[in-house]
């Protein structure tokens, strides 16, 4: 017995060797070098959270395998530098709070000497001076993600706070109460933020959420997110966010009614120098009431909702006024997405702004709408007219009629010439030469078989530099306008980049 | 043409700007410049040779990546891999880190990269236990090791 547990022992000593030495003996898993294991585990991603569903690193899941992977995984920094604090509401506070502050000291301890980043819960009060004790000062951190009232708390810890030398992203929610009574506004001198490339901050619909507006660092603000519920914060907003001049993306969400409006004077206009993407959710009236308010002179990005009917005729001529007024001043753009808007509003912006990129979000009931999606995909296609600018557009229709818009387009392209064929030998050089354009439908409701069949045959028909793609989602990411990171993407790059 | 002789003597005749994907053969046709005898790749077989071709021929004369990427880089790195490198990855676990240990060997960092977030991939939303399964791993942890791990599954979410 002690013979056999002996050569096994030599066994064992011997494939370790030989798997140090990396020759061809063990697993595949086991024969990739440390350095390796370590790359492979960096490739996953770096969130480590409290919260398992929200962990996109697997340095917790690899650590745990074996020996050898604990090993490299703790000794792989970039794994664990990804800190996010979240609630464990299973357990009652005093316990989450122990066990959350072991967690981060067990992360942070082996991040080395790398830039931090946290996401803090709300339920973290005065997280600064545990997360300082631990050697996570605030100068080490390069990305933040916390609320309001926290992060007030963390710059006004005299004795903890040491700046954000080093802080390159910042995103700010605010919750009711936003800020606790006698806090001072951000102290813009002591808290420098020198590397801050993006500073999101996220206000909802109280009041009191608006006026935390004046206790943030409004001169680093790059993107900021509000709704509006009175017609006054229209002004507030203004006068507040005058020296905002690194704005460079607003979503505003209105979430009231106004009253008869007309053109509003100059001395109305809100200047924005800087901003370049712009998002507006509310009824016809505002949306157009508030788009000549703001004077943008950088726009490269504008996406639309309208929310409901016009309510009367009254505000309905009034819209008509305010759409012409800010179509003749409307810039040129790059990316344009509507949702809900009157149709041939939409298609005046396309030919008034030229965009590069286009979405339009609506449900086309009815056959001279979907003539109308129809023409301009054509035109999009062979590159003709006002359209020619356009090299993607993306027509959705979450109702039964995108199936029918999907089957229209279908035959309405389809006398468009093949590769080769001597009908019409100057459109088909056009659409081989010409730079490459994307076409797609999005439709919620199935299309039939035979219409999908055309349209396989039609992406095999067009040359390689034409993309049609029909698929079926519910969710685009586009319309709903989500409060997080989607909110200033523009809705469908990923999905085009898959279809392309 | 470049000459190749793999570990198992087999010997590979290669257009020069297809292996010279490879930052180590680049560099070393740099060195030594032109020359009749092979290049001896004693770390690699010829069935991942071959393999290893396929790549380099497949990306023949479009530019090479870039330089490493900071370590300390802020940001999730993505696992999107190209269609045409998933098809290509699309091999048994055994070749799959072949192909890994060869383009480190042979210094092919964007084939490296394909790899490690391919095997990166399997591991994702996994379990350590499904991971030790998935990739035939023997959980070898000392009794202290194994108490550690159980206090750091009490520190957050059970898992």
């Amino acid at each position: 017995m002690d013979q056999e547990a002996n050569q096994e022992q030599l066994a064992e000593k011997l494939r370790m060797l030989w798997v140090a030495a990396g020759s061809p003996v063990g697993t595949p898993a086991e024969r990739v070098p440390n350095e390796l294991l370590s790359q492979i585990f960096c490739e996953g991603g770096s969130v480590v959270s409290t919260k398992r569903a929200k962990c996109t690193s697997v340095a917790l899941t690899a650590s745990r395998v074996c020996s050898r992977w604990r090993a490299v995984a703790i000794a792989t920094p970039q794994i664990w530098t990804h800190i996010d604090l979240d609630n464990m509401t299973s357990f009652p506070h005093s316990t989450v709070l122990r066990r959350t502050w072991r967690f981060a000291r067990m992360c942070v301890a082996r991040t080395g000497s790398l830039p931090l980043s946290f996401t803090i819960s709300e339920y973290l009060k005065s997280p600064l001076k545990a997360l300082a004790g631990m050697g996570a000062t605030s100068d080490r951190w390069a990305s933040l993600f916390l609320f309001a009232h926290t992060l007030l708390e963390i710059v006004h810890d005299t004795e903890s706070f040491s700046g954000f030398p080093n802080l390159e992203y910042l995103d700010v929610r605010v919750t009711s109460p936003p800020i606790p009574e006698g806090t001072v506004p951000f102290p813009v001198d002591r808290a420098m933020l020198p590397r801050m490339s993006r500073f999101n901050l996220q206000i909802a619909r109280s009041p009191t959420q608006f006026a935390c507006l004046a206790y943030m660092p409004r001169p680093s603000l790059t993107h900021l997110s509000l709704t509006l519920v009175n017609q006054d914060y229209l002004d507030i907003l203004g006068d507040t966010l005058v020296d905002a001049h690194r704005l460079t993306h607003l979503h505003i969400e209105v979430q009231f009614e106004f009253e008869q409006m007309g053109i509003p004077s100059p001395s109305q206009l809100i200047t924005f120098p800087s901003l370049t993407f712009l998002s507006i959710v509310a009824a016809q009236h505002p949306l157009w009431f508030i788009l000549c308010r703001l004077r943008v002179p950088n726009l490269t990005h504008l996406r639309l909702r309208e929310t409901e009917e016009p309510s009367n005729e009254a505000n309905s001529q009034l819209t008509n006024v305010l759409f012409d007024h800010f179509l003749a001043l409307c810039p040129t753009l790059e990316y344009l997405g509507t949702q809900r808007l009157p149709l041939d509003r939409s298609l005046a912006l396309i030919k008034r702004c030229l965009p590069e990129r286009v979405v339009l979000a609506h449900i086309f009931r009815g056959d001279h709408m979907r003539n109308s999606i129809c023409r301009l995909l054509r035109r999009v296609v062979k590159g003709h007219g006002e359209v020619v600018n356009i090299r993607e557009i993306v027509v959705y229709d979450g109702s039964a009629s995108g199936a029918y818009l999907a089957e229209d387009l279908v035959y309405d392209l389809q006398d468009i010439p093949e590769p080769g064929s001597p009908t019409s030998p100057m459109t088909l050089e056009r659409l081989q030469q010409g730079p490459q354009r994307m076409v797609v439908v999005y439709s919620a409701s199935p299309i039939g078989r035979s219409a999908i069949e055309c349209f396989k045959a039609m992406e095999a028909m067009f040359p390689t530099r034409v993309k049609l793609h029909y698929d079926t989602t519910r969710d685009l990411g586009l319309c709903e306008f989500p409060e997080s990171e989607g909110l200033w993407s523009t809705g469908l790059e990923s999905r085009l980049k898959t279809v392309g | 043409m470049v000459l190749l002789l793999t570990s198992d003597n087999e010997m590979f005749s290669v257009a020069e700007d297809v292996i010279k994907r490879s930052a180590y053969i680049k560099n070393m046709l740099e060195d030594v410049g032109e020359s009749d005898l092979p290049i001896p790749l004693p770390n690699v077989e010829s069935n991942v040779l071959v393999k290893i071709l396929e790549y380099c021929e497949h990306y023949r004369g479009e530019p090479l990546p870039a330089s490493d990427v900071d370590p300390a880089e802020i940001g999730d790195r993505s696992l999107d891999i190209a269609d045409w490198d998933q098809k290509y990855m699309a091999v048994d676990q055994e070749m799959l880190f072949e192909i890994i240990l060869a383009a480190n060997y042979l210094d092919i960092k964007s084939l490296l990269d394909v790899g490690c977030k391919t095997v990166a991939k399997m591991m994702k939303g996994k379990s350590s236990e499904e991971i030790r399964t998935l990739f035939n791993i023997a959980n070898d942890f000392t009794p202290e090791e194994e108490a550690q791990i159980r206090k750091e599954n009490a520190w957050a979410e059970c898992r």
